[in-house]
Order: structure tokens, then sequence, then C-alpha cells
């Protein structure tokens, strides 16, 4: 009877120390000074919520260069290296950035003289600056509208023509616009400026040590991971692993304007271009193809997505519960950095959200709850804080437009059918589909 | 000398570019981009964020629905394949444990077997036995090289047993 009391008792006591084991978080001192904790409270619950939408790994907050609140869930904690992804091509901005600063690049810098295989039709008049600016003209489809096994972003990463280069593989892409024409959010602009980067720096061991020598161990950021593919080019698109820590000092460095105690890191020229400066083709009038594409109608600096209004938005902001000043870096599965100027704030949630709407975070909602929680908003603009189904409708109506818009839309049709026997099977009979897939060997996708 | 020197000329030896044409990224292979991604992801989420096997499969569940894995903790290696190793594009990506700053890489792309594509090709039943006992052989000695397949083109022939179905 002993024996059953004492297996009774240890496991109620395992069962205790299990409860809540993977969640920590923590609200530094100066929290109540600006901060309204009930208000804050809905802003948590939102983030952290527990209904199976979306899945928040880490959360980090800055208020005037101070860090206000940390949580952390799902198995991570302050020094476990969380994927980036696209908030990568922020992080590769900044190098680059560094780059110009130590004058080992300018921004009116040919590829071609990098690239020599950009010596061509078009592709020649391509400079450093198009390429920041996700202009370059390449003919390249981040995401497709059908599946993202599609997409362009996975067969320049992930086919072995192109893994061992990948930024040699981006320089003999085609070509489909004039340089700094046409925006075209894709992957491919931040691989070739890393590989940029190296042949101007032409030496493997400066290059390798670049990104640490003159950023991370600058800003004391330790725990960082770089990958690089087969030739030692840094994969700039997306393979960056770190802390959510690491990366708020990224944006507490652009919210300094470059400086980091007392000493320029990036000159206050590239910061404006960067975060500031929408790039230049958004701005035209006469864009004509591919503009309704989600990726290709927000304004966008140089690998930083910004708020501000453009033509073809007809006067409304992406995000309307933020301000215009609100720059922000984004990636898959709802990485997010987020900086506000004006009201001296940084915040980094970085997550595993799926793939599906209804399973990512709404950064609107997001923003709106963090900036009602202040006890004090300096924001002169309008906010709206409703969060009635905004993203939603736009997303939607982008994704409708975007497919009438294509030019070969019976070649979009074929892809369907296409798509049906490949993907939609997959549970059904997954050896059926092997066998058609093999014997489709390769389709074009348009 | 002359002679040896234009013949290298003509066939390209002293070219630099190692892609005869423009790349065309919407050439794309599911086999290959699945087996590449998940070997990649699944060594950067291990060997990387140190996460365990748990939540790296669940990050990774898209390309396990064709993917299969091996982990060589030892090497910190993954290894991965669509559908079966013996068949087609085995990846391979390893983490860089002299430079750990530069986290995975992948390393390797390769087609298991031509036989398996000459079968692919062919997509004839008969033709698929044949393959299949020439295929047993070289499994089983590995000197042994087929220098020839005779093809049968028999439009009354039946079709592979998988795809009748």
């Amino acid at each position: 009877m002993k024996v059953m009391y004492i297996l009774i008792f240890t496991m109620i006591s395992f069962q205790l120390l299990a409860v809540d084991k993977g969640f920590t978080q923590i609200q530094h001192d100066p929290f109540n000074k600006s901060f309204d904790y009930k208000k804050f409270k809905t802003f948590l619950d939102y983030v952290w919520e527990d209904e199976g939408h979306h899945k928040t790994d880490a959360v980090v907050i800055l208020k005037d260069g101070q860090l206000i609140y940390e949580g952390y869930d799902r198995g991570y904690n302050e020094n476990k290296k969380h994927m980036y992804w696209s908030l990568s091509k922020s992080l590769t901005s900044i190098i680059i950035g560094a780059a110009i600063k130590d004058k080992i690049l300018s921004l009116d810098d040919y590829a071609y003289k990098y690239y020599t295989s950009l010596n061509r039709k078009w592709a020649k008049d391509i400079k450093l600056r198009h390429i920041l600016n996700m202009s370059s003209g390449f003919d390249f489809y981040e995401e497709h509208p059908i599946h993202d096994v599609f997409s362009d972003s996975v067969s320049i990463n992930y086919s072995r023509y192109t893994f061992f280069d990948v930024a040699k593989a981006v320089a003999h892409l085609k070509m489909k616009f004039r340089p700094g024409t046409q925006f075209k959010y894709g992957t491919h602009e931040p691989i070739l400026a890393m590989g940029i980067l190296k042949r101007a720096i032409n030496d493997q061991d400066k290059y390798d040590n670049y990104p640490w020598t003159a950023l991370f161990n600058k800003l004391s950021i330790k725990n960082m991971t770089f990958e690089q593919d087969l030739s030692g080019t840094f994969i700039g698109g997306a393979f960056a692993w770190g802390t959510a820590k690491d990366y708020a000092k990224i944006g507490q460095l652009i919210l300094n304007d470059g400086l980091w105690n007392g000493e320029r890191i990036i000159s206050s020229d590239y910061i404006k271009f960067a975060t500031k400066d929408i790039a230049p083709a958004l701005l035209r009038e006469d864009i004509k193809e591919y503009t309704q594409q989600r990726l290709n109608i927000e304004s966008y600096g140089a690998y930083f997505w910004l708020n501000k209004t453009l033509p073809m938005n007809k006067g409304k902001r992406p995000y309307p519960s933020a301000p215009s000043d609100l720059i922000q870096a984004m990636g898959f599965r709802g990485q997010t950095m987020g900086i506000i100027p004006s009201e001296n704030l940084v915040i980094v949630r970085l997550g595993s959200d799926g793939r599906v709407k209804s399973k990512k975070i709404n950064r609107n909602k997001m923003y709106g709850l963090l900036l009602k929680s202040l006890k004090t908003l300096k924001i002169q603009e309008e906010l709206e804080l409703k969060f009635v189904g905004h993203k939603k409708e736009r997303q939607e109506s982008t994704h409708k437009e975007y497919i009438n818009g294509l030019k070969h839309k019976s070649i979009i049709d074929e892809l369907e059918k296409e798509n049906e026997t490949i993907i939609d099977h997959f549970k059904k009979n997954i050896m059926e589909i092997f066998h058609e897939s093999i014997n489709k060997e390769s389709v074009e996708v348009i | 000398m002359r002679l040896i020197i234009s013949i290298l000329i003509i066939t390209n030896v002293f070219s630099s570019n190692d892609y005869p044409q423009i790349v065309k990224p919407r050439k794309y292979n599911l086999k290959e981009s699945n087996s590449l991604a998940l070997a990649k992801e699944m060594c950067s989420c291990l060997f990387v964020s140190k996460q365990d096997e748990k939540y790296c499969r669940e990050v990774t569940k898209e390309s396990r629905y064709l993917g299969k894995y091996e982990i060589d903790h030892k090497r910190k290696r993954v290894k991965a394949y669509t559908i079966h190793e013996k068949w087609k594009y085995r990846a391979f990506a390893e983490f860089n444990k002299e430079k750990p700053q530069f986290g995975c890489k992948l390393t390797k792309a390769q087609e298991y077997s031509k036989i398996f594509k000459a079968w692919h090709d062919l997509n004839d039943f008969e033709n698929y036995k044949k393959i299949q006992t020439l295929e047993k052989k070289i499994l089983t000695n590995r000197s042994f090289r087929p220098t020839k397949i005779k093809v049968y083109r028999d439009k009354n022939s039946p079709k592979n047993p998988y795809l009748a179905r």
C-alpha cells in the first residue's frame, strides 16, 4: 500500500512539473512606464493565442532602446536559434549597407562587372540599387498562385543545377523587364547581392568573416548563423538563423540611424535608401503586368517593407493599424520585425505559422493591439484599430486579379489539371502520383 | 598541337561558363526539389536550431509528403530521398562542424541509377521486367555494368502495371 502511495505521489509531482514547461515570459523593469498592463494583456492573448490559428515561438519588444518584454514557447528560449526565413533579406540589406559604408560597393555599381554572364541585353544595365530595390527585371516568380512547390524560390535554391552556386544561377536568369522599370519581389535578388559582395571582396576568408566583422560583432550578436551554398556564397534570401533578441538589435540599429554605441556602422543615406524611400519602380504609373501579385503591391525599400501609400493602392496603407513610418522585415511562417520610429518601438515576432490564411498571424491586428496598449501615443495620424476582415478581403481580391491578369491563362488551366493529379492526390495514392510525376519529367510554368 | 588546341576550343574545354544555356527556373522537378529541400531543412533544424526531431518533422511536413530522410547524428548529416532511396535524386546536407556559423549546406544531389531513368522513360512492362533483372545484377555485382539495353517497341505490349491502375 505504501508503495502505491509513493507511486501516485511521484506521478502527480511529475505532472505538476510538466505544466507550462515550454512557455516563459519576462517583463523587464521599465515596462510600467510606457505600457498599460491590462491592454498589453490583450496583445499578449492574441500573439500567444492557443486556439490553433497561429504558432508564436518568440516575441521581443524594445522601447526607447530598452528591452521591455521577451517571451518564448515551443522549445525556444533566448539562446535557441530560429530560422529567419525572409528576414534574412533585410539582414542582407544591412550587410550590403555596411559594405557601401566601407566603400567595397557602391549603389551605382553595375552587376555585370562581377558576373560577366550579365553582360547581355537589358541585364548589362542592372545596377546594385536595382537589385536592392527588387527591380532588376529578371523573369522570376517568388510565389506561384496555385502552389508553392511550383515557385521559382523553391527551384532556384533546390535544383541540382543551381544549389552549388545559387548566385551564379541567378546571374543566368532570363530577363523580362528593363532594370528599374518593374518591381518584382523575389529571393533571387538578395542572393545575387551577396554574390556580388563576394566577388567585390574577392577573398574568401574576408568574405566569410565580413558579416561578423562589419555587423554582428559590433552589435554583440554572437549567436548568428548565416548559411552558405557549396561555392561559399551566403544565401542572402532566406537562410539566416538567430534569436529574436539578436534581430531586435538590427531593428534598433535602424532606429539609431546606423549608429551603435557612437560608432557609425551604416551611413545615414543608406538607411534612408533602404527604409524610407519607396523603390522607384513601385511609383511608376505605367506599370502594366503582374503588379497585382500579392507581394508586389505594397510599398518597399531595399529589402524592407514600408507602410506608405502607393498610386496603385488608391491611398490605402497596407497596415492601417500602424503608422506610415512603420518599417518591416517579414518572412515565411509569420516571421516579423516591425520598427515604429514615431514611438521608438521595435517588435520581433518569430513563429511557425501555417500556409493557410487562417493559420497566419494578422500583423495589422498585432501592431494595432500593441499600439493601443501604450500609455501615451505620440503618433499624430489616424490609425484604424478595429481589425475587421481587412487583410482577408485584400488578399483574396489581389489573388484573383493576379490570376486573371496572367497572359497565358490556358497554361494556368493546364497546370491546374496537372495539380489535381500531382498535389491533391498525394494522400490518396502516393505511388501512383510518383509515377505520373516521373513521366512528366519537367513542366514549364508561366 | 594546333589541332589539339582547336579540338579543345571546339569542345568548350576552356569555357568558364558552367551553364550551357540560360537557367530556366520554372523547369521544376518535384522529386529533385523535394529531396534537396528536405535534406537542407531537416539538417538546419536539427543541428543549427538544435530542435528535437519531433519539432523538425512538423516544420518539414510539406517535404515529407513524398520524401524520406535518414539522420547521421555522428557526422551531423541528413540524407533525403523521394519515396525510395533506390529511385532518383538523393540529396545530402551536412552541418559545418569546423565553422558552425555557416550552418548546413547541401553537399550532393545525385541520381541513383541510369537504369531507373531508362525504365521511367520507356514506361513499358516488358522492358520493365528486363530492366528489373539488369538492376538486380547491378545491385548484387558492383563490377557489372550493362553496355546496351535492347528496347522492344511494341504498341500492343502491356503498359507499366503501376500506371495501368
